[in-house]
C-alpha cells in the first residue's frame, strides 16, 4: 500500500500502520523513536531502556524491551488526525498480541488542550499473553469529560509495562465511527 | 528458495479448487503437485485450476488407478518435487497470507524444515482462535509461542515433536527429506506419524515461526480417512513399531522418551475411534508394542523421569493382557 485515498479521522493513522505493516525494519530501542511520520515510542530516560524491535512482513511490532532502571513510561505514540469529534460516536481500536510472559498493556486516548493535554484512559487493558489473543475497545466520545470535542491534536497511546518485557503487536487498526 | 505445494486429493475438487485459486494468489509457490487418489472422476486442470492459474508445467496432476491413502500420495509427490522446498496440504485446509509472509522470510536461509503455527476449526467453534490447547501446552512448553523465527535446540524439538503429527504444518528442504528417506507411511490412518517423527529425528536446523500459516478444518462425522474406524487403525502398529525402534537406535533419549508419550496418548485415543469389536485386538497391539519397546531398565528410568507415564503404561499392559 502506497497511496493513502481514504478519507476520515481514522484513515491517515490506518494508512500508515498498513505501511509498517507491509514494510520490514528494525532497529534498537531508545528513549525516542520514529518508526513511521506519526508512530513514534517514547520512553522515560529514567528508564534506560534497551533492547531491540523489529517490524516483520505482514506484523506490526515485535520489541524486545530491557529496562535498565525504573522509569515512568514507555508507550507507542499514533497520531490521529481530526480535531472535531462532534460528529462521531467512539474512538476504537482493534488488535491481535502476543507475548512470551503475561503482560498489560494501557490504551488511552489523548486530547490535547490549551493548557497540554488531557488523557483519558480505555475501560480495558490489554492483555497479552503467550497464545495469540484479539483485543477490541472503543470510548464512547460523548460521555467522557475527558475526551473534548474538539482538540488541535489527538493520539492513541498504548503504555507499556516499564519493566524488561517482550511483546509481539502483530496487528492493530483505529476507528473513528 | 524454490516451492512445492503437494497435494493429496481424493473427491476433492470444490476444495482443491478454492485451495488452488488460494496459493496462485499468494505468490510463493512455484509448482503444484497434485496426487489424485483414486477420486471417482479423474481430476482434471479444468476442474480445479483457476483460469491463467498454474500454466504447464507449474501444475502436475497425478493419478493413482487405486485409493492407497494420502501417505501413497504424498510419497508419490514428493517423487515429483523439483523445487528445493517443499510444503505438504490437504484440500480441504486453507492456507493464510501469513504463510506467504513466512515463506518470503525464509528465503536464503539455511534449514531442514521450519515448523509453523496453525488454525484448527475446532477452537473456532468454541469462540476462540488458533491450534488446539494441547499443542498450544507443547509450544509453550518449548518456549517458542511467540517469535517470527526461532531456530531450537533437542530438548524444544523433543517437546514440539509431541504436537500433532500433522504433515502440512512444516516447509521442508526437499533434500532433507531425500537424504534420509523421510517419508510417509503407507496406511491409510496414521500415514504421517513417521514422517512427523524422522523429521525431528533426522532434523540438525529446524525453525519454528509463530506464524499461522494453516487453517485445518475437522469435520467429525465426515467420510473423510481420518474418521475410519475401522482395521486401517491397527495397521498402523507396523510403522509405528518401525519408527519406536529407530527412535530408540543407540539408547532412548529425549526424543523417544517423547515419543512414547505420545503414542501412549494416541493408544488412548484410539480406543475412542475404533469398532468396538477391534477394542481387544487393539489393546493386545498396544501390549505387544510396550513389551517390544519398553524393557526393565527403560522403565525404571520412566518410572523416575515421568511416572505418570509408567503408570499409564502399566494400566495399558494390564488392559492388553484382559
Amino acid at each position: 500500500m502506497k497511496e493513502n485515498i481514504a478519507i476520515g479521522p481514522d484513515a491517515q493513522i490506518n494508512h500508515t500502520l498498513a505501511v509498517l505493516r507491509d514494510g520490514v525494519t528494525e532497529g534498537h530501542m531508545g528513549n525516542e523513536v520514529q518508526l513511521l511520520p506519526g508512530v513514534m515510542l517514547h520512553a522515560d530516560p529514567a528508564l534506560q531502556v534497551g533492547g531491540r524491535y523489529a517490524s516483520p512482513e505482514g506484523r506490526l511490532l515485535e520489541m524486545d524491551v530491557t529496562a535498565g532502571a525504573e522509569g515512568g513510561w514507555l508507550a507507542l505514540h499514533l497520531s490521529l488526525a481530526g480535531r472535531d469529534y462532534s460528529d462521531y460516536g467512539f474512538v476504537g481500536l482493534a488488535c491481535r498480541i502476543a507475548a512470551p510472559e503475561p503482560i498489560t498493556v494501557q490504551p488511552c486516548l489523548r486530547s490535547g488542550t490549551k493548557k497540554g493535554f488531557v488523557d483519558c484512559f480505555y475501560d480495558k487493558h490489554v492483555l497479552a499473553m503467550p497464545e495469540e489473543a484479539s483485543h477490541l475497545d472503543a470510548l464512547s466520545i460523548h460521555n467522557r469529560p475527558n475526551v473534548p470535542l474538539q482538540a488541535p491534536w489527538r493520539e492513541l497511546i498504548l503504555f507499556m509495562p516499564t519493566h524488561s518485557f517482550r511483546w509481539s503487536l502483530l496487528d492493530l487498526r483505529i476507528f473513528v465511527v | 528458495m524454490t516451492l512445492t505445494l503437494a497435494i493429496p486429493t481424493h473427491n476433492d475438487t470444490g476444495y482443491l479448487r478454492r485451495l488452488l485459486a488460494q496459493a496462485h494468489g499468494l505468490g510463493v509457490f512455484d509448482r503444484v503437485v497434485l496426487v489424485d487418489d483414486a477420486s471417482d472422476a479423474p481430476v482434471t486442470r479444468d476442474e480445479v485450476c483457476p483460469p491463467d492459474a498454474w500454466p504447464g508445467e507449474q501444475l502436475t496432476i497425478l493419478r493413482q488407478e487405486e485409493c492407497g491413502g494420502p501417505g501413497v500420495a504424498r510419497n508419490r509427490a514428493l517423487e515429483h518435487v523439483e523445487t528445493d522446498h517443499v510444503l505438504f496440504f490437504d484440500a480441504d485446509d486453507l492456507l493464510t497470507p501469513d504463510l506467504a509472509a513466512l515463506a518470503r522470510v525464509l528465503r536464503g536461509r539455511d534449514f531442514d524444515f521450519c515448523l509453523f503455527r496453525h488454525a484448527d476449526s475446532r477452537r473456532t467453534h468454541w469462540g476462540g482462535q488458533g491450534q488446539m490447547p494441547l499443542d498450544e501446552a507443547h509450544w509453550r512448553r518449548a518456549g517458542v509461542q511467540v517469535g517470527e523465527l526461532s531456530v531450537i535446540g533437542p530438548a524444544q524439538a523433543a517437546a514440539l515433536a509431541e504436537t500433532a503429527n500433522y504433515p502440512w504444518n512444516k516447509i521442508y528442504r526437499t533434500a532433507f527429506l531425500r537424504d534420509h528417506g523421510i517419508r510417509c507411511s503407507e496406511t491409510l490412518v496414521h500415514e504421517d506419524v513417521e514422517l512427523h517423527w524422522m523429521s525431528f529425528r533426522h532434523g540438525h536446523d529446524i525453525l519454528v515461526s509463530d506464524r499461522v500459516g494453516a487453517v485445518h478444518f475437522i469435520s467429525p462425522g465426515g467420510q473423510r480417512l481420518t474418521n475410519r474406524r475401522g482395521e486401517e487403525r491397527l495397521a498402523a502398529f507396523g510403522p509405528m513399531n518401525r519408527l519406536a525402534a529407530a527412535l530408540a537406535e543407540g539408547a532412548p533419549g529425549r526424543l523417544a522418551d517423547a515419543y512414547l508419550h505420545f503414542v501412549s496418548g494416541l493408544f488412548d485415543w484410539m480406543r475412542g475411534n475404533i469398532a468396538p469389536d477391534l477394542l481387544a485386538r487393539l489393546d493386545a497391539a498396544v501390549r505387544d508394542f510396550l513389551l517390544a519397546h519398553v524393557d526393565e531398565a527403560r522403565f525404571a528410568r520412566l518410572s523416575r523421569t515421568d511416572p505418570v507415564l509408567a503408570r499409564r503404561i502399566v494400566f495399558q499392559m494390564e488392559r492388553g493382557r484382559a
